[in-house]
C-alpha cells in the first residue's frame, strides 16, 4: 500500500516533468508523511548518500573530459580514426564508432559522448551523402561505449553503493567495451555495403602517423588512469583528479585549445554537471533507504528465486527486467534503486559481483538508445533535426548488435573477469 | 530588474561552486603528492575533499536546474502544445519550490544535530557540514522561482 504510494507518486511527478532528483525526493516525503515517520530521515539519508570519497571521481572525470574537449581533442581523435578506418566502405560511420571508443577513454558519460562526437560527425556524414537518420542513430548507439570503456560514471556510482572495487569494474569494462565497438562497426559495414554508402580515400601512412600524434594524448590519459589504479599508485578518486591535471596541462600547452582565462568557466561548468548527477544520487539514497526498510530488495530477490534458481535463467530474467526498466527510467536512478536487490539475487546464485556489475551497466546503457526515454537518442535527433520516430527506426540494427554483445558478456563471464583477475591477482 | 537580481545571485553561486571544486582538487592533489613523495601525509585531506564535494553539490544543484542539466522526463512536455508546455513547466517549478519548503524544517533539525558532533580529522563542528542539506533545497528553490518569473514574463510578452 505505502509502496504503491511511493512508486505511484514517483511516476506521476516524473511524468509531470519534475527533475528526476526532486521526483525521488517528493515520493520519499509523501511516503514518510503517510507512514507518519519523521521527515529528518530525508536530510539524514541524503547527506550520508552523498558523503562518499568514491563520488569525488565524478567531478574529476567530468572536468578531465571537458578540459580535453576544450583543448580540441574531439577533432584530433576523429582525424586519427578517419585516417585509420575511413577508407573502408561506410568509412565515416566506422570513424564515428572508432572515435567514440577512443573518446570513451576520457569521458565517463554517454551523453557527453553523443554531444561531442555527434556535433562534429552528424553534419559531416550528411555532407558526405549518408542518410541523416543513419548518421544520428549510429552516433547515439556508439555513445553507449562511453561508460563501458573506463572511466565510467555509472560504475563509480555502483562502487559507492555496494563497495565493489571501482578499479576492478573499470578494467572489467575494457573487453566488453571493445566488443561493443567492434559489433557496431560490423553492423555499420554491412549496412554500408548493402546501401552503397561512400568511403573516404586512403590518406596514406604519413597522415596516419601524423594524426596519431594528435590523438595519442587521449589514449595516454586512459592508460594513466588504468595503470595508476592497477599499479596501486592512486585510488580511482585520485586518478580522476590526476587525469584532470593531465588534461589541463595537455590542453594548455600541447593542444593550446584554451587559455588560463577559460579555466574558471570550464571548472564551474564541470562542477554544475557533476552536481546534477550527485544530487540524484543523494535523493535516490533516501528513496533507497525506504525500499530497504520495506524489505523490497529481499522481496524482489525471493520473487526471482521462487521462479528459478538456475543461474542462466536468472541472468536472462535480470537482463529482461533491466532492459525494460532502462527504457523508461533515468539510468542513475534505476541503478541506485535496482542494483542492490538484483546484486543480492545474483550473488545468491553464484554470479560474480564484478561480472554482474559489468552486464548490468552495459544493459542500462542500451536503455539510453531506446525510446521513449533514451537520452542519447534525444541528443542525436536534436543535432540532426530529425524526429524520434526516424532515429528509432534507424537505430534498430545497432540495438540488435548491442543486445548481442550484452548476451555474450552476460553468458561468458571471462569476457569481463579475465582482465581484472589477470591484473589484480 | 528581478531578472538581473537572479543573474547576479547565479554568478555568486557559480563562484562559490567553483571555489568548492578548487578546494576539492587541491585537497586530493595534496593527498597524492604527499603520499607518493613524502614519508608522511596529512590525515585531513580525505575529509576536506568530501566536505568540499558536499558543498559543490548543494551550491551547484540549483545552477544545474538553471542550465537544464538537472534531467527530467519530457515525454509529456514535448507532446503538449506551446501553451500547455509552459503551464506544465510552471507546475513542475511550483512543485520544486513546495518540495524545497517542506525540506527546510527537517533540514534545520539535521543541522542542529551537528552541534554535538565534530569531524574526526579536522575537528570541525558538523553543523557547518550538515548545513548543505539546507543549502541544496534553497538553491533549487531560488532558481525554480527564477524560472517561474521568466515563464510569467515570457507569457506576458507573447
Amino acid at each position: 500500500m505505502y509502496i504503491a504510494l511511493l512508486f505511484g507518486s514517483f511516476l506521476i511527478v516524473l511524468l509531470l516533468g519534475f527533475p528526476v532528483a526532486v521526483a525521488l525526493g517528493v515520493a520519499s516525503v509523501l511516503y514518510l508523511l503517510a507512514k507518519d515517520l519523521p521527515l529528518t530521515v530525508l536530510p539524514q539519508t541524503m547527506f550520508s548518500g552523498m558523503d562518499s570519497f568514491v563520488l569525488l571521481c565524478i567531478p574529476g572525470f567530468i572536468l578531465a573530459g571537458n578540459l580535453m574537449n576544450g583543448g580540441g581533442i574531439t577533432d584530433r581523435i576523429i582525424r586519427f580514426a578517419n585516417a585509420l578506418v575511413g577508407s573502408i566502405r561506410g568509412g565515416l560511420g566506422l570513424t564515428s564508432i572508432f572515435g567514440a571508443m577512443i573518446f570513451a577513454g576520457i569521458s565517463g558519460t554517454a551523453v557527453a559522448e553523443a554531444a561531442s562526437i555527434g556535433s562534429v560527425m552528424i553534419p559531416g556524414m550528411r555532407r558526405a551523402g549518408y542518410p541523416v537518420s543513419f548518421a544520428a542513430a549510429l552516433i547515439a548507439a556508439a555513445s553507449t561505449v562511453g561508460p563501458i570503456i573506463p572511466p565510467s560514471v555509472p560504475m563509480i556510482i555502483v562502487g559507492t553503493l555496494t563497495g565493489i572495487s571501482v578499479g576492478r569494474m573499470f578494467i572489467a569494462g575494457a573487453v566488453p567495451g571493445i566488443l561493443l565497438g567492434l559489433g557496431m562497426m560490423l553492423t555499420c559495414y554491412l549496412i554500408a555495403v548493402r546501401n552503397g554508402y561512400p568511403r573516404e580515400p586512403w590518406k596514406g601512412f604519413r597522415e596516419l602517423t601524423r594524426s596519431f600524434g594528435g590523438a595519442v594524448w587521449a589514449l595516454l590519459m586512459t592508460f594513466l588512469i588504468l595503470f595508476g589504479i592497477v599499479g596501486g599508485f592512486f585510488t580511482p578518486t585520485e586518478a580522476a583528479i590526476v587525469a584532470a591535471l593531465y588534461a589541463f596541462v595537455i590542453g594548455l600547452f600541447v593542444y593550446r585549445g584554451f587559455t588560463l582565462k577559460d579555466l574558471p568557466k570550464l571548472l564551474i561548468d564541470s562542477a554544475v554537471s557533476s552536481a546534477a548527477i550527485i544530487l540524484i544520487v543523494g535523493f535516490a539514497a533516501s528513496f533507497g533507504w525506504i525500499l530497504t526498510s520495506e524489505r523490497i530488495p529481499q522481496t524482489i530477490a525471493e520473487a526471482v528465486l521462487s521462479i528459478t534458481d538456475n543461474k542462466y535463467v536468472v541472468i536472462l530474467l535480470i537482463n529482461i527486467l533491466l532492459l525494460i526498466v532502462g527504457m523508461f527510467m533515468e539510468t542513475i536512478a534505476a541503478l541506485i534503486i535496482l542494483f542492490p536487490p538484483l546484486l543480492a539475487v545474483a550473488t545468491q546464485v553464484g554470479i560474480d559481483p564484478v561480472h554482474f556489475a559489468t552486464f548490468a551497466v552495459l544493459n542500462l546503457m542500451i536503455g539510453l538508445t531506446t525510446p521513449p526515454v533514451g537520452v542519447c537518442l534525444f541528443v542525436c535527433a536534436n543535432i540532426a533535426k530529425i524526429s524520434l520516430v526516424d532515429i528509432t527506426r534507424a537505430v534498430l540494427p545497432f540495438l540488435a548488435a548491442n543486445v548481442t554483445v550484452l548476451m555474450l558478456v552476460s553468458y561468458f563471464p571471462a569476457l569481463s573477469l579475465w582482465l581484472p583477475n589477470l591484473l589484480f591477482d | 530588474m528581478l531578472v538581473r537580481l537572479f543573474g547576479s545571485l547565479a554568478t555568486l553561486l557559480r563562484a562559490l561552486t567553483g571555489i568548492a571544486f578548487a578546494v576539492l582538487i587541491a585537497a586530493v592533489l595534496l593527498q597524492v603528492v604527499t603520499r607518493l613523495a613524502l614519508p608522511v601525509s596529512p590525515v585531513w585531506t580525505e575529509e576536506l575533499s568530501r566536505f568540499a564535494l558536499l558543498y559543490l553539490v548543494a551550491l551547484g544543484g540549483g545552477l544545474a536546474l538553471r542550465t537544464g542539466e538537472l534531467v527530467n522526463v519530457d515525454l509529456l512536455l514535448t507532446a503538449l502544445p506551446e501553451r500547455g508546455r509552459r503551464w506544465l513547466e510552471a507546475v513542475a517549478m511550483v512543485g520544486v519550490i513546495c518540495f524545497a519548503a517542506t525540506l527546510v524544517p527537517p533540514a534545520l533539525e539535521f543541522v542542529a544535530i551537528g552541534e554535538f558532533q565534530t569531524s574526526p580529522a579536522l575537528g570541525w563542528q558538523m553543523t557547518w557540514i550538515h548545513l548543505i542539506v539546507l543549502i541544496a533545497p534553497l538553491s533549487l528553490a531560488l532558481f525554480a522561482i527564477e524560472r517561474l518569473v521568466t515563464l510569467a514574463l515570457g507569457r506576458g510578452g507573447t
